[in-house]
């Protein structure tokens, strides 16, 4: 006789995916729940010891092993105990580029008041320094950041200057399109260990039709070339935004990136925020985008396969999640919800908002996830009213359609993401594209660990540790 | 058992007692129900008051020292005391840490050169019992890792390697790393064919070239998580080529041997050898050329 | 549950019997069709039977009328099973959550570091 404990499944073709809080998994033959429920496993069947081990039942009404079993839950929610980690500091709206699928409804770069105030900038950062986080992130956000690059150096120069006696590792980093930054911002970033973070679409002709510009991947390469040349080659990294165009070239964009020295790529689908809104049929988008995932996946394995390591960053995500004990400190993945936990928005007119994605809305003069002003108590912008209410629907262990779903713990809550593609904070799972493509996403990595262990195993194995 | 500990040596244990609260199926040291806790201590504490000061590292073993109570802590505290800059090497079942207040008593001396040798049989309840012979010895042994881990003690995880448990050595692999993540070093042991061993080899003896594949596959998992994984007791010749760089000179230098034709072997120098104590080896050894 | 039927108007019909499948089960599983069919549902006032419409949706057509029998069918089982995991082990995921959560033990607070 045994006793079941918490855990949840998922009917994957012939087989069962169980999963559980703590983040143990078994994939098992169809109707295997059917016997545990029934208690027709017995003792001397291979299964009932991976069911013990794995924390699936229990010899005793209450496990013997509860204490552990919690320690091993509270190190999966242990990002929460950093509380915010990542820092976005949107410096300005102006841009120097305008493409045409930009999220943040950048303005040209002679437009007026769209600044951050350097008075902002200075209280914002003694915000960030409220954070409990031994690790912060300070990023810089735009439009295009280096457009006001002397306010930069000043927000970092002030971040220095507290940190002599908080003591905290701070990565600064700058997201810019690396078309235009001076000599001058290089040599400080070399100083202060700066990094940059920058756009890459894929090969020229896709890069350059995504940005409606002849010359865009030209001055992007320059630039990353001059960022490398000034700070070292592994001070760029590069984020892609999967186009309806992209869809075609999973081979060409991850060969574009490794021509240009990259050694990873994230896969990146579109956002249904600012201008990317425009797109109408989402769910056929999300479906091809899956399709794209795994053929892109495939490309990237068998690179691993001739020697070449290369990493594919959000599986490295979804496999640290399920290959390890270990939480990780992606927004996008968390339950409880990134937004406030993990991530902030300081934003250019003054206000602090909840995520990247919450400012955005703010664009379109939607304020639901404005948390307050930067001059706001700490307290009041963090643990107010708004982070109450938000935190009552920002965990997936009790949303419905998640609350029932095997992957809760891999996946996670997004009540921003919900609330500007349904027009409800709460979400409604069943016609859900995000929940649609993680859902996805997470059974095809189950479905390679399950069928292709020997082959996959050792190359997630060293992604994980790779990126950690 | 010595008179006296030799500097160059590197097996300095101190047995505490023959008793101990499990009755492993294949125990190189057999225990007894006789408390000789007594009988042993004073000649224990000799052997710390007269160790040479600059001893590079003592062991404290048995028997399941634990079983000292009181003065299993009163034990190494004047190791401590009268060694500072000795490595202690402790070697139990780890059951009576599962209290933590027991545990407590350990952390308040602090976790400074102290390293706690600790077996894992199984990742299941059953197996494990079944090997330790003992009821409880799982949920003991785990919730005790988890208590020493609470305190910072530098764990090394054995997982002596028996016909009973070799096929699930990558399962065992995973739950370590889902489970344990926080030990120091996790040594795969090959087992010395001696003690209980030889009254239940039908049980638990294997030859280690039967459990290459398992190894194989626990060995490189642990090693791709970045935990330290070594193998003990076990020569390169029985051995696939893949796991070597994860072998050990470990053997104690008083019951090391070899064969005569191991002298043809190029890997000799780099050889843990035999188990002089072995009534048996594997059938399988051979000099690699 | 009864036979899964379509009728002349299109409309996907069929009867549960809730002595065996509860509230619980039934919101669950229709929770997911809803996208794609308003329901209607209607209990027999004189048995434990429970009638359920599915009406497709604008722009949503039956393609595949075996394929959401199937899909019915096991959902039904499944969301039964989970129903029984969730009932059985309710207390001991409190106790779980509630612990891994606690501020501090009588011990030294701990999680793994990686």
């Amino acid at each position: 006789m045994f006793y079941l404990l918490p855990f949840h499944f998922q009917p994957v073709g012939e087989k069962e995916i169980l999963t559980n809080d703590l983040g143990d998994y078994l994939i098992i033959p169809r109707g295997s729940v059917q016997r545990i429920i029934n208690r027709e496993i017995s003792p001397s069947e291979d299964l009932y010891k991976d069911l013990l081990a794995s924390f699936i039942i229990s010899e005793t009404p209450v496990p013997h092993l509860l204490d552990n079993m919690a320690t091993r839950l509270a190190t999966r929610k242990s990002f929460l105990d950093n509380f915010t980690a990542l820092h976005i500091f949107v410096m300005t709206l102006r841009c120097n580029q305008n493409c045409i699928y930009c999220q943040a409804l950048s303005r040209d770069s002679s437009f007026k008041g769209c600044d951050m105030k350097e008075s902002d900038l200075m209280t914002a950062v003694d915000l960030m320094f409220r954070s409990p986080a031994k690790h912060l992130t300070m990023e810089f956000q735009g439009g295009e950041p280096t457009l006001v690059s002397d306010l930069i150096q000043k927000g970092i120069l002030y971040a220095e200057q507290k940190n002599q006696s908080e003591c905290r590792q701070i990565t600064y980093v700058i997201c810019s399109n690396c078309v235009n930054v001076s000599n001058e911002l290089l040599e400080f970033c070399r100083q202060y260990n700066v990094v940059f973070s920058t756009s890459l679409d894929g090969p020229f002709y896709l890069h350059n039709h995504n940005r409606g510009k002849i010359d865009s991947y030209q001055k992007v390469i320059a630039g990353i070339d001059k960022v490398r040349e000034a700070l070292g080659a592994d001070k760029v990294s590069a984020l892609m935004t999967t186009s309806e165009d992209s869809l075609r070239y999973p081979r060409e964009i991850i060969d574009a990136y490794r021509e240009n020295g990259f050694h990873s790529v994230f896969l990146r689908a579109l956002n249904p925020y600012g201008l990317a809104q425009d797109n109408n049929n989402w769910p056929a988008y999300f479906d091809a985008f899956v399709d794209f995932y795994k053929q892109a996946l495939e490309y990237i394995l068998e690179l691993n396969k001739q020697g070449e390591g290369f990493v594919e960053e959000f599986t490295a995500l979804i496999l640290r999640k399920i290959l390890t004990p270990f939480p990780i400190g992606f927004v996008d993945l968390q339950t409880p919800a990134g937004i406030i936990n993990n991530v902030i928005v300081y934003n250019y007119d003054g206000y602090v908002y909840a995520s990247d994605e919450s400012r955005m809305l703010a664009e379109n003069k939607d304020f639901t996830f404005r948390l307050g002003k930067i001059s706001d108590k700490y307290e009041d912008l963090f643990y107010g009213r708004k982070a109450q209410e938000l935190s009552r629907i920002w965990a997936t262990e009790y949303i419905a359609g998640c609350s029932e779903c095997a992957y809760q713990s891999i996946c996670g809550a997004d009540p921003v993401r919900n609330y500007s593609t349904q027009g409800d904070a709460y979400g409604y799972r069943p016609d859900s594209t995000i929940c649609r493509k993680n859902k996805a996403i997470i059974e095809y990595i189950f479905k390679l660990l399950d069928e292709r262990t020997e082959e996959v195993l050792p190359i997630f194995m060293n992604w994980i540790s790779g990126t950690r | 058992m010595r008179d006296s500990f030799d500097i160059n040596s590197n097996d300095n244990a101190l047995f505490t007692t023959a008793m101990c609260s499990n009755r492993c199926l294949m125990c190189c040291q057999p225990p007894s129900e006789k408390n000789d806790i007594e009988m042993l201590w004073g000649k224990n504490i000799k052997l710390i008051d007269t160790a040479p000061k600059e001893l590079p590292s003592i062991g404290v073993t048995g028997g399941e020292p634990t079983l000292l109570g009181g003065r299993f802590f009163e034990l190494i505290r004047h190791i401590r005391i009268t060694l500072p800059n000795t490595e202690v090497h402790i070697l139990s079942n780890g059951r009576a840490f599962s209290d933590k207040q027991f545990t407590r008593q350990l952390g308040e001396i602090g976790p400074e050169k102290i390293l706690l040798g600790i077996p894992l049989h199984s990742d299941n309840q059953l197996d494990h019992d079944f090997i330790a012979g003992a009821k409880g010895a799982y949920t003991d042994t785990l919730l005790g890792l988890y208590n020493l881990a609470r305190w910072s003690f530098d764990i090394e995880l054995r997982v002596v390697l028996t016909k009973l448990n070799y096929q699930r050595l990558p399962q065992i692999a995973h739950f370590i790393y889902r489970n344990l993540p926080f030990v120091r070093y996790i040594s795969l042991m090959g087992l010395e064919y001696t003690g209980y061993t030889i009254k239940n080899a039908e049980q638990v003896w294997i030859d280690p070239v039967d459990m290459a594949e398992p190894m194989c596959e626990a060995t490189l998992f642990l090693a791709s998580t970045g935990l330290d994984v070594s193998i003990f007791n076990l020569s390169q010749c029985v051995l696939p080529e893949r796991i070597w760089p994860f072998v050990r000179k470990s053997i104690s230098d008083w019951k090391n041997r070899f064969e005569p034709f191991c002298d043809q072997c190029r890997l000799k120098p780099d050889c843990c050898g035999l188990f002089a104590t072995s009534k048996k080896q594997s059938l399988n050894l051979h000099p690699l050329v | 549950m009864t036979t899964i039927n379509i009728n002349d108007d299109g409309l996907v019909e069929f009867s549960i019997d809730t002595s065996i499948y509860d509230e619980w089960v039934i919101e669950k599983v229709l929770y997911w069709l809803s996208a794609d069919y308003i329901i209607t549902r209607c209990n027999d006032t004189n048995s434990y039977i429970q009638n359920v419409t599915l009406e497709p949706k604008d722009g949503h057509c039956i393609t595949d009328f075996q394929q959401l029998k199937e899909k019915l069918s096991n959902d039904f089982i499944d969301y039964k099973n989970r129903q029984t995991i969730a009932r059985e082990t309710a207390n001991i995921r409190d106790l779980l959550f509630a612990k891994a959560f606690a501020n501090s033990d009588d011990f030294v607070e701990f999680t793994f570091k990686d």
